[in-house]
């Protein structure tokens, strides 16, 4: 069990090494810090509003089945469908029950997709064509490599090598000009999102009296693709669910600004069942410019798991904006690879409980230095959790083989390094101090 | 009674000398039990070993309870946290008396008579385990500014957003090259500030930038920051370590 530690130092090494991503990272993270306190110098009340909505997410979290419960209620009430996928197999199985084989299908950028790796099992599994149709996934998607931040999934990627992948779908050269190859993407995608037989995207927060979803983003790829097609499935984590309207509405107000640093986000979408009229006669038809039919999944897997914790519960108040990923010095340096599908320090937590504990061994790369806990909005202790994570990784067994020869030493010398005892008397003899206990 | 803890002893013991030659300036009574000190066991605490912890934590607990001692002064941050935040909620009992940082007990005997000038343009960098966890922010600050000459630059990374040096968590027991890396980029960043030195008030911080330091930036620990301002400046023992 020990080369684990050996895994993790080469995915080190090799991320030192990689300089042209360093790159890419520190212009994106020296973006972020600047753009965010501008705007929280400018938004003072965020501060405020951050402990407020963590007393909402506490309160939600102690509810999650309750209001995962109402909001089904809710949603069902409006003509949509509603499930509680316990695992990832679960929920895939239900998409697919709901997809069928072969399908175009255009996706928004969804973490609790990438959770239970979705795409990959729709184009895998029922050979469905799937475009990501936010830009970096698209990008990510493309390069066949995986997300290397949850807010900015091809952070790692320079201009010059998006030039090259998307001059390779073009089928001729296009120049690295970040809004040529912006207007290409647009053009390209347009006529999928109009003939994709579903849409698929995750949800930032679900008020649960009204069965709304809310999703926010900047590039307008979610409104259509969660518009266009006659179907929308909308995956969604359990503990995304909160009382009302106006507690989603607090987080969505606070999100932007730690997630890319600006006052509010281009579009916030709030879906509240599928498209409907009773323009003729009064009679209810469902479809008519959205899907007819809305399909929401709440997912579990390890979530009532994680709620369950004393200490770890915590995580669950995470509104994953990210804002914690760019302060955190060792992902400044590592990006994705400090993390498996969630990173830095939090992510640790979610890709235990959500991945395997066997891939969350990053955790051994945080310093707890305690940063992110004061860059969070809602300020979790991060630090805490990591520690408490690495407790019960060492109960798995995953121990740094070093720490053993620490420990020992510590027994037997006295010292971590097994040095002779001795030598603490040596500094006082040099400083002229004569030892009196 | 003074607990240097095991970074100060055996990685960078300059340190730990500098402490005992300040104290002893100041004639400040103090005990250090030498060779018979322990490890707080913070280290295993840091990579979840916590039984492991508890076993080392209790014997180190009646080690200095059986001194008879009122008041425990740590040189080292690391120890200061383990003391005050995780023994008594890995053990469910505190030591039983003070315990206080080393700059806090310089800062209460310091008379500024007899600080010489240091002239020198420096960032103290504060250390997390110092800082964010224990919340002690200001005593390095005061301590440094009252040296005459001394031109402290503060960063917009300071206090509770102070950087981190990478040593931490068991990172740089574990994974030394990572450790190292995050250090040079500290390192890297004051440079552009114009800054001579990086003062800090942790061992541990101090040992991980001195190891990644390629010399162009001092890097310098408060104890000898403070002890060259008593002896009478830079030149004698600053210039030649840094
Ligand atoms: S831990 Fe806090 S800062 Fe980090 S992603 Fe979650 S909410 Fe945002």
């Amino acid at each position: 069990m020990d080369h684990w530690a050996e895994d993790l130092r080469t995915q080190i090494l090799e991320g030192l090494a990689d300089q042209i991503r360093r790159i890419a990272l520190k212009r994106a993270w020296i973006s972020y810090v600047s753009s965010k306190s501008a705007t929280l110098s400018k938004l003072l009340h965020l501060k405020e509003l951050g402990l407020e909505v963590r007393r909402i997410k506490e309160h939600s979290i102690e509810k999650m089945y309750e209001l995962v419960k109402e909001a089904s209620e809710a949603i069902e009430e409006c003509n949509g469908h509603i499930y509680l996928a316990k695992t990832g197999e679960e929920a895939r199985r239900i998409v697919a029950d709901i997809v069928g084989k072969g399908k175009l299908v255009v996706k928004s950028k969804s973490l609790t997709c990438e959770e239970i790796e979705l795409r990959e099992y729709l184009e895998e599994v029922l050979k469905c064509k799937v475009l990501e149709t936010d830009l970096g996934e698209f990008i990510v998607q493309l390069r066949k490599e995986k997300p290397t931040h949850i807010i900015n999934p091809s952070i790692h990627v320079p201009k010059e090598e998006v030039a090259k992948t998307l001059s390779k779908l073009a089928g001729k050269e296009l120049p690295d000009d970040t809004s040529v190859l912006v207007s290409f993407v647009r053009e390209y995608l347009r006529e999928y999102y109009v003939k994709a037989d579903v849409g698929l995207s995750g949800a930032n927060v679900v008020a649960a009296q009204t069965g709304t979803i809310f999703i926010v983003e900047n590039e307008g790829n979610a409104r259509f693709s969660t518009n266009a097609p006659p179907i929308h499935i909308c995956v969604v984590g359990m503990e995304k669910v909160v009382p009302t309207f106006s507690d989603a509405f607090k987080i969505i107000e606070l999100l932007p600004a730690y997630a890319s640093g600006i006052p509010m986000a281009s579009y916030v979408s709030l879906i509240t069942g599928p498209s409907k009229t009773a323009d003729i006669e009064k009679r209810l038809v469902y479809g008519v410019h959205g899907p007819k039919e809305l399909h929401v999944i709440f997912l579990d897997n390890g979530r009532t798991e994680i709620a369950k914790h004393p200490v770890l519960r915590e995580a669950l108040y995470c509104l994953r904006c990210g804002g914690c990923l760019y302060e955190c010095p060792i992902y400044r340096i590592l990006d994705g690879r400090f993390g498996h599908n969630y990173f830095g320090g939090i992510g640790s937590i979610w890709t235990a409980y959500t991945r395997g504990f066997d891939k969350a061994l990053f955790a051994y790369l945080c310093t707890g230095c305690g940063r992110c806990k004061e860059m969070c909005p809602v300020k979790i202790d991060v630090p805490k959790l990591v520690e408490e994570l690495k407790a019960e990784l060492v109960k798995l067994g995953f121990r740094h083989p070093k720490v053993e020869i620490l420990f020992k030493n510590i027994l037997s010398s006295g010292n971590p390094w097994g040095a002779p005892q001795e030598l603490r008397e040596l500094h006082a003899k040099n400083a002229g101090i004569t030892i009196s206990a | 009674m003074l607990w240097i803890g095991c970074t100060s002893s055996y990685r960078v013991p300059d340190l730990a000398s500098s402490f005992m030659h300040i104290l002893r300036a100041l004639k400040v009574d103090f005990k250090y039990l030498g060779s018979n000190e322990g490890c707080c066991g913070s280290i295993l605490l840091r990579l979840g070993l916590r039984k492991e912890f508890s076993e080392v934590a209790k014997k180190t607990l009646n080690l200095i309870r059986s001194t008879g001692a009122r008041k425990l002064v740590t040189h080292c941050p690391g120890c200061l946290r383990a003391f005050r935040l995780d023994y008594p909620l890995q053990l469910g009992t505190d030591l039983g008396l003070e315990v206080q940082h080393s700059t806090q007990i310089i800062l209460d005997h310091v008379k500024p008579s007899i600080l010489k000038p240091v002239e020198i343009k420096a960032v103290y960098f504060d250390p997390c385990h110092l800082g964010r966890h224990m919340n002690v922010y200001e005593p390095p600050r005061h301590l440094l500014n009252m040296i005459p000459g001394m031109k402290l630059i503060e960063l917009n990374e300071s206090r509770e957003a102070s950087l981190c040096c990478g040593a931490g968590g068991g990172v740089r027991a574990c994974f030394e090259e990572l450790a190292l890396a995050v250090a040079q980029e500290v390192l890297d960043y004051i440079k552009l500030t114009g800054a001579e030195a990086i003062i800090t008030a942790c061992p541990f911080c101090y040992h991980n930038f001195k190891t990644a330091s390629d010399g162009s930036l001092k890097v310098l620990d408060i104890t000898q920051v403070i002890q060259a301002s008593i002896e009478g400046g830079l030149h004698g023992s600053l210039g030649g370590r840094s």
